[in-house]
């Protein structure tokens, strides 16, 4: 497999904090990495060394196979392009001329590219008006842009979606979906919010305390994740006998409620149990998503 | 290199158009000013580069510090810049304008002096006569201190900002800068005192170098040259100094 980033028990230590102890971990080309880790886990310290903005004191990393400590680090960083925790606007520029900035950064000939680049992260008709004016949505998508400039094929983007109202999250969601999706970029993204990365990720990093604890493919988290029905009804006595016929998997959690396994057919079910005068008061899909994964894995609570 | 220039200029250059005209304006007054009192002409341009000297100082400090206030400095290093190329182009950037700007605001001064001034009109029976008759014959030779100590001042907003890599970076520039013209104040005292050791570190603070040819005689040591290369000196030490500490520097 092809991996664009590979790190190599890296570590940042500070005087009296190791903010990262170790961490190995690769990210395929081509797919959506979420990186999932609490506050202070160490995920905006990896990206800060990644993008050249820190210096690890322990460990390596390659990018597109070139290592930190190549001379060459330089040309594969331009490959890429990052929004690490806030966009890195001009506040006093419109969304333009902080992209011709960004171009001008890059040594691109001409300016070709910027309407198409506005049109894509939906900034096409903000016209003359200034950075420091745009809604928060707006400067995470100009960020975004601005990362974008000189296609890059490597995306990192930091808590993208923090802040943002839910119109914003969709937004941002469509875009990197449209990006990988079109383009071909390799996105590496750190999130909280857990069950928004889940819609987006097909492979996954935990990390915990400067260490990745488990790094694996969306099809094996999903598998690791039990699906299950949450289902309330008259009698568990009489459901039970139904699923046993059914040859349905099933835990009974009190005289009322259930967890149902796998998928069965909830029309025959439900025709099942009533002719045996049972009725289905509540059905809830319920699964172990990936925020309850994530805690399972951490510790949890306990684990802070 | 070039690119990241490029951006530099492209990014001061409304600041830089207003100051251009700020330049003119001034040039302009300050000889019909000078007119009042005959003799001042040559004094007042000393006067005015104290004051840009601290403005592009400053005006480095704050813009920089711009720069680590809204992370755009980020952009340079994920693209691939290198901290030595990044640092150096911000003092190229700030060094050649400050430069170019002083050239402008002599040249308007002198050209102003020309037309509405005659130059020439110093007479012996002023204040101080052997102060300004001195400064007017040295008029021409302080000219190139000037051009290079007010553009070496800019080294010092450049390491303050790029040192503190915040925001304050412009405020704790402007602070630096008051307390260097403070410190250049004292220079006449240094020289009664004799002390060699604050009349030496006098001499190679740009700021003091420009103070301290308000206050020349005859009897003074007054060598373009040597000011010059102190100038140069003091430039080259504060960058390398500056780059020292950013190359290892964690960002945020």
């Amino acid at each position: 497999m092809d991996y664009v980033l590979q790190t190599n028990s890296l570590c940042k230590h500070y005087t009296h904090f190791k903010a990262l102890n170790g961490v190995t971990m690769h990210i395929p080309k081509g797919s959506i990495y979420g990186f999932v880790g609490k506050n202070g886990a160490g995920k905006t310290t990896l990206i800060r060394l990644i993008c050249g903005l820190q210096y690890p004191t322990g460990g390596d990393f390659e990018l597109y196979g070139v290592k930190n400590t190549d001379k060459k680090i330089s040309d594969s960083r331009s490959r890429m392009g990052a929004v690490v925790e806030t966009p890195s606007i001009h506040p006093n520029m419109t969304a333009e001329d902080n992209l011709k900035i960004q171009y001008r950064l890059l040594g691109m000939p001409s300016f070709d590219g910027i309407q198409e680049l506005l049109t894509l992260v939906g900034l096409e008709h903000t016209g003359k008006k200034k950075a420091k004016h745009f809604s928060l949505g707006m400067k995470q998508r100009l960020g975004i842009a601005i990362a974008l400039c000189g296609n890059p094929d490597f995306l990192i983007l930091d808590e993208p979606i923090n802040g943002l109202d839910p119109q914003g999250i969709i937004e941002i969601r469509e875009l990197i979906l449209k990006l990988n999706h079109e383009r071909q970029i390799t996105v590496l993204i750190s999130s909280h919010i857990l069950d928004e990365l889940a819609k987006l990720a097909t492979h996954y990093g935990f990390i915990d305390g400067g260490r990745i604890v488990k790094e694996m493919s969306a099809e094996e988290l999903e598998q690791a994740c039990q699906k299950c029905t949450h289902m309330t009804v008259t009698d568990t006595k009489i459901l039970a006998r139904v699923l046993d016929s059914m040859e349905i998997s099933y835990k009974i959690l009190d005289d009322t409620t259930a967890d149902v396994y796998a998928k069965p057919n909830f029309s025959q079910l439900a025709l099942a149990l009533s002719k045996e005068n049972c009725e289905v008061i509540s059905m809830e899909e319920h699964d172990e998503n990936l925020e309850s994964f994530f805690v399972n894995l951490v510790g949890g609570a306990n684990h802070e | 290199m070039s690119r990241l220039l490029s951006t530099e200029f492209f990014k001061l250059r409304g600041k830089f158009i207003a100051v251009f005209i700020v330049m003119i304006i001034f040039a302009v007054v300050g000889v019909l000013c000078s007119m009042s009192i005959e003799g001042t002409f040559y004094l007042g341009l000393n006067a005015y580069a104290t004051v840009f000297g601290s403005i592009f100082c400053g005006m480095a400090g704050v813009s920089i510090s711009q720069d680590f206030a809204n992370n755009t400095i980020r952009n340079k290093l994920i693209m691939g810049h290198t901290r030595f190329n990044i640092y150096l182009s911000y003092q190229i950037a700030f060094a050649v304008l400050t430069f170019l700007m002083t050239a402008v605001f002599i040249g308007a001064y002198i050209l102003s002096g020309k037309i509405f001034s005659d130059m020439e009109s110093f007479q012996a029976d002023q204040p101080a006569p052997d102060m300004l008759k001195f400064y007017r014959d040295n008029f021409f030779k302080t000219l190139p201190v000037y051009l290079v100590a007010v553009p070496a001042l800019t080294t010092l907003g450049v390491f303050t900002s790029m040192t503190l890599k915040n925001s304050l970076g412009g405020v704790l520039t402007m602070i630096l800068l008051f307390a260097l013209f403070f410190w250049s104040t004292m220079g006449e005292i240094f020289i009664f005192s004799g002390n060699k050791f604050l009349i030496f570190v006098n001499t190679i603070l740009p700021s003091s170098q420009i103070y301290l040819m308000q206050i020349f005689s005859e009897e003074s040591d007054f060598s373009p040259v040597k000011y010059i290369l102190l100038s140069t000196a003091f430039a080259v030490v504060l960058i390398t100094l500056g780059y020292a500490i950013f190359r290892k520097a964690d960002l945020k």
